[in-house]
């Protein structure tokens, strides 16, 4: 029962799809995938490993969660199938996800690899204002916050660049203290883009 | 390097409830296609523009849904045309739903249009913009959309380069409250009507809207209010003889809808002939789909579009002649293609229906839902619905012996003719309902019983009832829950004052109109669910308008005129007197699939007498 660690990309007006939804739209894209006509050109269905129980859903394990609004380029998730996956299986799972979504890369994990969130233990986050006015006051607080918490932090043409341990702070947690600090009001005057899952670099 | 942030949705859809509700990220067929156009270059639509000589042939559909996203994305009927449109040459569709109150305040603020889900294109770049009529109480929302858009919410106050603002489905087939907003109404199905309205719309293009209109009144089924009003010409209600095939494909939303499965119909109609139900009324007569194009539908619908459950739609679906078939092929289907799960929307009160949902496992673990709908034989005489006292006490005996612990009971209040005894009757079947359980050591069994207020509607043999008041509905209310003593049984009835206005609505005439305007603009809006709905607007809004509300729902004159008799619904009023003349000496008419009781339907090729219409074939015409 092989797994595998797909990468996702969501674009676009699809990052206002909540996280928790995920496991259904991948599921029901790597179903479309398995469609008859795919059977004919020689690719296999794409089968899921189900979990046991009242309920059985496809077995996947998910990075630490994404909040809605924010840019994901390349998101790790950890999936059972019940048998290998080629590329151009792969290539039609990523064609029929739903617009704003893509598959970007697949990589098999051995037996008795550690967990997604162990190996993948840190985000990289591009973020800025929506506005360039209040660029200011958002760096200045954002590194206030990075000098206790962050990794790194830096500035990146109008983005700043930040990497954090997942289970140190989550960035729901660094937006709540960019708006305690007043630099901005809510989510809605940030642009955030989380870049990678991985390990730390 | 991010165009999203260039987008000035954005701010707004990290500022709402639930933005998935406009994110519109979704798979179809046709998203692929127009993706791939765009990639060509040859259609311009991320610029919300065609290129202009590619325009000029091409029709710009916009398809509206009164509600917001995942009401409307659970209604059938609405996919169904978007797949339709697709389908037909030069058109273009996309979908529109509408937004929430946070959206709507935000998109005022920042002066940004309403825009369509797909191709994010504000509304008035559209040639048409066809609404979806199915709940009164989602009007005023209609009025939001256009206000929104900038399109004028009067028909008499748009011009030519406003889109042509089109309404269709079940709220058409009463047309006065709506009919000063719409430039078009379109009375039957869609399949029949839509093709030809197209087809004229493109060709009259760049002529003036009065000439456009004139020219699409032609088309059967067609009613333009700014021509039709008052003229006294009867229009056709045009519906298809067969059932159209099950469309390639359909849309699969992404955000979590309320309906979230494939759907098939099984057939269009239903052959029992409730007299308090319009839906039975207005869709006759009986089509049935073969049981074979079920199975495939299912089958193929699931492959394409990777849901992972399906659903078998239509009134009343234990009355489908291959039900039984339908369901054991695709039990089967779905375990060997990897399960699926296949659902049922309403199940007959009887050990038939209940036998076959027991033998889907996928149902298994729900609750079961019946609508016996009045607590007495006498009262269920009076309203035709043919469940005998037997049936109720046989399915719910077999309903708990299979295993099912939760079961959900719809009544109705303020029928007419009720009298106390018929409440207590309501109290009564729940009552035995856990008897039953009790006495089968069903220690954990619940029973919900829902109580709605009726609402006399037009079309139906009803027509002509007084609805109950609010005052009266609550006081019935209070007294189904207060002789329940019962702490394993619930009893939960609807709001009297939604009632009321739905009432008001649903034998409206164009006098209403006004009211509806003000109401609206004086704040109303999803008056169909509880956090908006205020009556006290509403109220005003009626005595702004010298509305008397009472002339609505208070009991019609036998030899009244309605506002609504102009449209030839295939169905009689002479039929509806006599089957309103029965319900009053509490006889009971037997359903089409017994004996045809000449509801008009036969001068229009209904051959069912008996036998079913799936034998499409010899269907006149
Ligand atoms: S069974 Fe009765 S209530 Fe149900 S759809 Fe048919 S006529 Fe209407
Ligand atoms: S014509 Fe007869 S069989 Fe056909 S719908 Fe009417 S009553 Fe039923």
């Amino acid at each position: 029962m092989p797994r595998y660690r797909i990468f996702y990309e969501k674009r676009g007006p699809a990052c206002f799809i909540p996280h928790i939804v995920l496991p259904t739209v991948l599921t029901r894209a790597a179903n479309r995938a398995s469609h008859s006509k795919n059977e004919d050109c020689g690719l296999m269905p794409i089968i899921f490993q189900m979990t046991e129980g009242f309920s059985p859903h496809a077995k996947m394990s998910f990075a630490s969660e994404l909040p809605v609004g924010v840019v994901a380029l390349m998101e790790p998730v950890d999936i059972w199938l019940t048998g290998n996956l080629s590329d151009s299986e792969f290539k039609a799972w990523s064609d029929n996800m739903p617009t704003g979504f893509k598959l970007n890369d697949f990589t098999e994990i051995p037996d008795g690899s550690p967990s997604l969130n162990k190996s993948c233990p840190v985000s990289e986050y591009l973020l800025k204002s929506s506005t360039a006015d209040r660029m200011d006051s958002v760096r200045e607080a954002l590194f206030k916050i990075a000098e206790n918490k962050f990794i790194d932090c830096r500035d990146e043409g109008e983005f700043i660049r930040f990497t954090v341990n997942n289970s140190v702070v989550a960035l729901g947690a660094i937006v709540r203290e960019l708006i305690t600090e007043n630099a901005v009001q809510g989510w809605h005057e940030l642009r955030i883009v989380r870049v990678r899952v991985g390990a730390q670099q | 390097m991010y165009p999203e942030f260039k987008d000035p949705y954005w701010s707004l859809l990290a500022q709402v409830k639930r933005p998935s509700r406009y994110s519109g990220s979704e798979w179809a067929v046709n998203l692929k296609k127009a993706e791939s156009e765009r990639a060509n270059a040859d259609v311009k639509l991320s610029a919300g523009l065609l290129s202009s000589e590619r325009r000029s042939q091409m029709l710009l559909f916009c398809l509206a849904f009164p509600d917001v996203y995942e009401i409307g994305m659970s209604y059938y009927g609405f996919q169904l045309l978007e797949n339709l449109l697709n389908n037909l040459p030069n058109v273009l569709s996309d979908r529109v739903y509408c937004p929430w109150t946070d959206m709507e305040t935000l998109l005022r603020k920042s002066s940004l249009p309403l825009v369509s889900v797909e191709n994010k294109i504000p509304l008035n770049l559209f040639d048409a913009i066809g609404f979806t009529l199915q709940h009164e109480l989602s009007y005023t929302n209609i009025l939001t959309m256009l206000d929104l858009s900038c399109i004028p919410v009067r028909s008499s106050d748009r011009n030519s380069k406003d889109p042509l603002i089109i309404g269709g489905g079940v709220g058409a087939f009463v047309p006065g409250i709506i009919s000063p907003f719409f430039d078009i109404l379109c009375f039957g199905d869609g399949e029949e009507m839509l093709p030809e309205l197209c087809s004229c719309i493109i060709e009259t293009k760049g002529e003036k809207r009065e000439a456009r209109l004139d020219a699409c009144s032609k088309i059967p089924g067609v009613y333009v209010p700014s021509i039709g009003l008052n003229t006294g010409v009867k229009v056709k209600r045009v519906f298809s003889y067969c059932m159209p095939p099950v469309p390639d494909s359909l849309i699969v939303p992404s955000a979590s809808i309320v309906h979230d499965r494939a759907v098939v119909e099984l057939f269009r109609g239903c052959s029992r002939g409730c007299r308090f139900c319009q839906a039975g009324m207005v869709t006759r007569p009986v089509r049935e789909r073969k049981v074979e194009e079920v199975v495939e539908g299912v089958n193929s619908l699931i492959a394409k579009t990777g849901w992972e459950e399906a659903g078998l739609l239509s009134l009343a679906s234990c009355d489908y002649t291959g039900i039984k078939q339908v369901l054991e092929t695709l039990s089967e289907n779905a375990d060997k293609r990897g399960r699926f799960k296949i659902s049922l929307p309403s199940l007959r009160m009887d050990a038939f229906s209940v036998e076959l949902a027991a033998g889907m496992e996928s149902v298994k673990r729900g609750s079961l839902t019946f609508a016996p709908e009045a607590g007495t034989q006498r009262l269920r005489d009076v309203i035709n619905k043919g469940i005998k006292d037997e049936d109720i006490e046989s399915s719910l005996m077999f309903a708990f012996s299979k295993g099912w612990s939760r079961i959900k009971l719809y009544f109705m209040m303020g029928l007419p003719t009720e009298t106390e005894e018929d409440l207590e009757g309501i109290v009564e079947i729940a009552g035995r309902a856990l008897r039953i359980a009790r006495a089968q050591k069903n220690k954990r069994a619940e029973v919900s019983v829902s109580v709605a207020g009726f609402v006399p509607k037009a079309h139906t043999p009803f027509q002509w009832e007084r609805q109950n008041s609010i005052t009266e509905l609550r006081e019935k209310g209070r007294l189904i829950k207060g002789k329940n003593r019962n702490r394993s049984v619930t009893m939960n009835y609807h709001s009297p004052e939604q009632t009321f206005l739905e009432g008001v609505f649903a034998r409206g005439d164009i006098r209403l109109a006004d009211a509806l305007e003000f109401a609206w603009r004086d704040g109303a809006r999803f008056d169909n669910w509880t956090e908006t709905f205020d009556l006290d607007r509403w109220n005003r809004a009626f005595e702004r308008a010298q509305v008397d509300t009472l002339q609505y729902t208070g009991e019609r004159n036998l030899s009244e005129n309605f506002s609504w008799d102009f449209i030839d619904m295939g169905v009689t009023k002479d039929f509806l007197l006599r089957e309103r003349n029965s319900a009053h000496s509490e006889k009971y008419t037997p359903g089409c699939k017994t004996a045809c009781s000449g509801c008009g339907l036969q001068e229009h090729g209904c051959n069912l007498r008996g036998q079913g219409m799936e034998n499409n074939d010899n269907a006149a015409l």
